[in-house]
Parts: C-alpha cells; sequence; structure tokens
C-alpha cells in the first residue's frame, strides 16, 4: 500500500506537517516494500490559490492509496474522494510515528473535509485571562 | 497632445478620497469639456451615489470557463499540470474543474491533445452606462459627463476581466477630451490591470502611517508599470508631516493638499458632489487642474 503524508522534511524522522496544502514536503511510503518511494517538495506551497486541489492531484500521480493528513479543505477533500483515496488524521509527531500509528489500526479515517473554504483555517483560542483587581479597602480602627 | 488624456485615480489605501477626487475632477473638467468617467472599483462602485445618474445597461462582461467531455478526455492530465490557478484536477476516470480559480486564460483547451475541453462563457457582472441626456438638457455636467460603471455580481472573485472591458471603453472615448479612472483600492491584481497604459495616476493618500505605507507600495508598482504619478495629500492638517516628508525626500510631485474640513463629510455624507457646492471646492478642483497641466514630474509625451 502507497501511503501520502504531508511534511516538514524529506525524510521518515522529519516532522508531520500541520497543514496538508501549504506542507514543505509529501512522502510517499510503500508499506510492502518497506520504504519511501519519492519525497519531493511542495511547489503549491505559496500558490494564490489552489494548493490543496495540486497536493490532492500530486497524491493521484503517485498512485497513492492512502493519505494521512492533519486536515484537509473541501477542495482537497473532494479530489482524493472522487479518486477512492482514504484519508486518515495523523498524530503529532514524525513520520514514521504516522506510519506505525496507521499500519498498527491506531489512526481514525477522517469522515469531512474541515477547513471552511479553499485558504481559509478556523482557529479555535482558548483565552486565559488574568485579572488584576485595586482594592480599595478602608479599614475600621478598633477604637 | 497637450495635456494628458486618460487619468487614473489610484491610492494603495482604501478610504483615502479616490472617489471624491475621481468625481469631482470629472465634473469639474465637465464644465469646459466633454469628459468620461469611470468607475472601475467594481467590487464597491460608488461614484454614482454623488453623480446620481439613471444607468442603462451597457455589456455584460465575464470569462470563459473550461468544460470537459469525459467520453473523449484521456485523463492525461496534462491540463491540469499547465493550469497556473490549479482549476483542474484529474482523477484516474474523471476530470474535477474548480471553476471559482479559474481565470479563463484558456490555456487548459488550447494544450488539450484531444480538444476535449471546451469554453463557456461565465458571467461575472455587468458595464452600465449614465443615459444619454436629453437634447434640451439644462445642466452642463449631464450634457459634458459620461458615465460608465462596472459591478461584479455577489460572489465573484475574479474582477480583472472587468476592468479589461472598462479599460477598452475607456480607451475608446474618442468624443471626450479627458478620461478619468476611478481605481480599485490596493496594488493586486485589479489595480495593476487598471493602472496599465495611462497617461498619468493621482495617488490619494492621508498623513497617516497605514497611508503613507500603502502609498509607497502604490508608488512601487506605478514606477514598475511606467505610468507617471503624483500625490494628493488628503485631509492633510490630522496626521503628521509624514507625506510632506516623503515628497520632499523623493522629489516626488505633490499636486494639492486637501485640509479636513467638515464641510466635506457634510456633503458626501448626503450624496453631494463638492463642485458645485461652494466657490472654496470649485477653486480647490481649478488649482488641482492647474497643477495637473503644469506637473513638473509629468511625462507628457507617451
Amino acid at each position: 500500500m502507497k501511503i501520502g503524508l504531508s511534511s516538514d522534511g524529506n525524510s521518515l524522522t522529519d516532522h508531520f506537517a500541520s497543514n496538508f496544502g501549504r506542507c514543505s514536503y509529501f512522502i510517499v511510503y510503500d508499506s510492502t516494500a518497506q520504504e519511501v518511494r519519492t519525497a519531493y517538495s511542495n511547489t503549491a506551497q505559496n500558490a494564490a490559490g489552489g494548493a490543496g486541489i495540486q497536493a490532492a492531484q500530486s497524491m493521484i500521480d503517485n498512485q497513492v492509496e492512502t493519505v494521512i493528513a492533519p486536515q484537509m479543505g473541501p477542495n482537497a477533500w473532494n479530489v482524493l474522494k472522487g479518486a477512492n483515496i482514504k484519508v486518515y488524521t495523523g498524530i503529532t509527531g514524525s513520520i514514521q510515528e504516522n506510519i506505525d500509528a496507521l499500519l498498527a489500526g491506531q489512526l481514525t479515517e477522517m469522515a469531512d473535509a474541515q477547513g471552511v473554504g479553499p485558504g481559509r483555517g478556523r482557529g479555535m483560542g482558548r483565552g486565559q485571562g488574568r485579572g488584576m483587581g485595586r482594592g480599595q479597602g478602608r479599614g475600621r480602627g478598633n477604637f | 497632445m497637450e495635456y494628458p488624456t486618460i487619468i487614473g485615480v489610484a491610492s494603495g489605501k482604501g478610504g483615502t478620497g479616490k472617489t471624491t477626487v475621481a468625481v469631482n475632477l470629472a465634473l469639474h473638467l465637465a464644465e469646459q469639456y466633454p469628459v468620461a468617467l469611470l468607475d472601475l472599483d467594481v467590487e464597491e462602485p460608488n461614484d454614482n451615489h454623488f453623480l446620481h445618474r439613471s444607468m442603462v445597461h451597457f455589456q455584460d462582461v465575464g470569462l470563459m470557463r473550461p468544460e470537459v467531455d469525459e467520453d473523449s478526455c484521456t485523463h492525461c492530465g496534462l491540463c491540469a499540470e499547465l493550469c497556473e490557478f490549479n482549476a483542474l484536477a484529474v482523477l484516474p476516470d474523471q476530470v474535477m474543474i474548480f471553476a471559482e480559480l479559474c481565470h479563463g486564460c484558456g490555456l487548459c483547451s488550447l494544450a488539450c491533445p484531444v480538444n476535449a475541453i471546451t469554453e463557456h462563457f461565465h458571467k461575472l457582472g455587468a458595464v452600465t452606462k449614465s443615459e444619454n441626456p436629453l437634447a434640451n438638457e439644462s445642466s452642463v455636467y449631464k450634457k459634458n459627463l459620461t458615465f460608465y460603471e462596472g459591478t461584479l455580481n455577489v460572489g465573484e472573485a475574479i474582477a480583472t476581466p472587468m476592468i479589461h472591458e472598462l479599460k477598452k471603453i475607456a480607451f475608446d472615448q474618442k468624443e471626450s477630451k479627458h478620461v478619468i479612472l476611478d481605481l480599485p483600492p490596493g496594488s493586486a491584481c485589479p489595480v495593476v490591470e487598471g493602472l496599465a497604459d495611462l497617461d498619468i495616476v493621482i495617488l490619494v493618500t492621508e498623513p497617516t502611517p497605514a497611508g503613507e505605507h500603502d502609498l509607497c507600495i502604490a508608488i512601487e508598482l506605478v514606477k514598475q508599470l511606467e505610468v507617471p504619478f503624483a500625490i494628493i495629500n488628503n485631509r492633510s492638517d490630522v496626521g503628521d508631516d509624514r507625506i510632506n516628508r516623503l515628497v520632499q525626500e523623493n522629489d516626488y510631485n505633490l499636486l494639492l493638499e486637501i485640509p479636513h474640513d467638515n464641510e466635506i463629510l457634510y456633503l458626501y455624507s448626503r450624496g453631494l458632489p463638492l463642485v458645485g457646492a461652494t466657490q472654496k471646492f470649485d477653486e480647490l478642483f481649478t488649482k488641482l487642474w492647474k497643477n495637473v497641466k503644469d506637473g513638473k514630474n509629468w511625462q507628457m509625451q507617451k
């Protein structure tokens, strides 16, 4: 089985990228031969638009059957689904760790596209404010 | 040619007074000459708020988008490989077209080795034109000023083909002595398309950090496009002296300073032009036009 991953570098020890369409490298791993088939830099990393589409296209062109991605916008998702490619949500860690997790059945299959549109992310912040109060006490003397 | 004929009004930063300058300069000139004003800010055309002209449909504008005949397509992938905008994906048994990314360049259909791609017109919006004045029209503005407006349909992301059509109309105004183009803000594709081949461009700015920053980007752009430019400093007494310093240090041509004036805001908020309202504004635009004609840094001849 050929597995496609978004990566920060071109080797198995590199970090799994936090973005599919805008990652630095793609790695195609052959789990039967247990070796990297190809690793190539993402030419659409800084594209004005359609980075996810081109990333998905490159998966198809490399006969990838399973993609591991952090999350995915609707365009890339539709391309991969149109080509019957399975998409799994990756974990924080190296490329090798993600491959191992997939083969051990520990990754979950992505149910749907998660971006809201091309090139648009969705953030969820959690504020942790700490207030500084100024007291205005009035002491009462004990006579 | 004694003085420039096609004049752009641009800014870099939005909200600096492009529309005010473009509309009032056009009205000022229309007191003497036949003039055409074109609103190229097609995402939010505002000029007619101050002109109040009734408009008629002039032409539809759109672009050609590809359609794939899956029966003759061999799914070779060449179209997707060549597309500069990643608007196509070729799957083993189908071609996906992402229409909103397509710029209508036509390369895919040109390149397809089996001619499986045909192009079809997709409407982006329309250009409207001011109604012709009546034969007994008394208003000199209506008699002399022809106004065109481009309006992009809501949801369309690509303004450039619309700007392109408006430019063609601008260069076709043979009856007019002067043509004023109210350009979109910013410095991206629509502005580049709007600026190309203009005789001169007036950059309207304001003395604020953002005004200066965006002006410098706009200047970089007009220099690359080799369009002679000069600057109007609007609300000149509101911020600091950064625009004056910039002009002095670089020997730029400062056409006009427009001080902050509550009367301008009053007229603006009621959709009234400055020209014709009070004498001081007539004088302001008389001065502007004099400086445009006398401008030391204009390259008059193309």
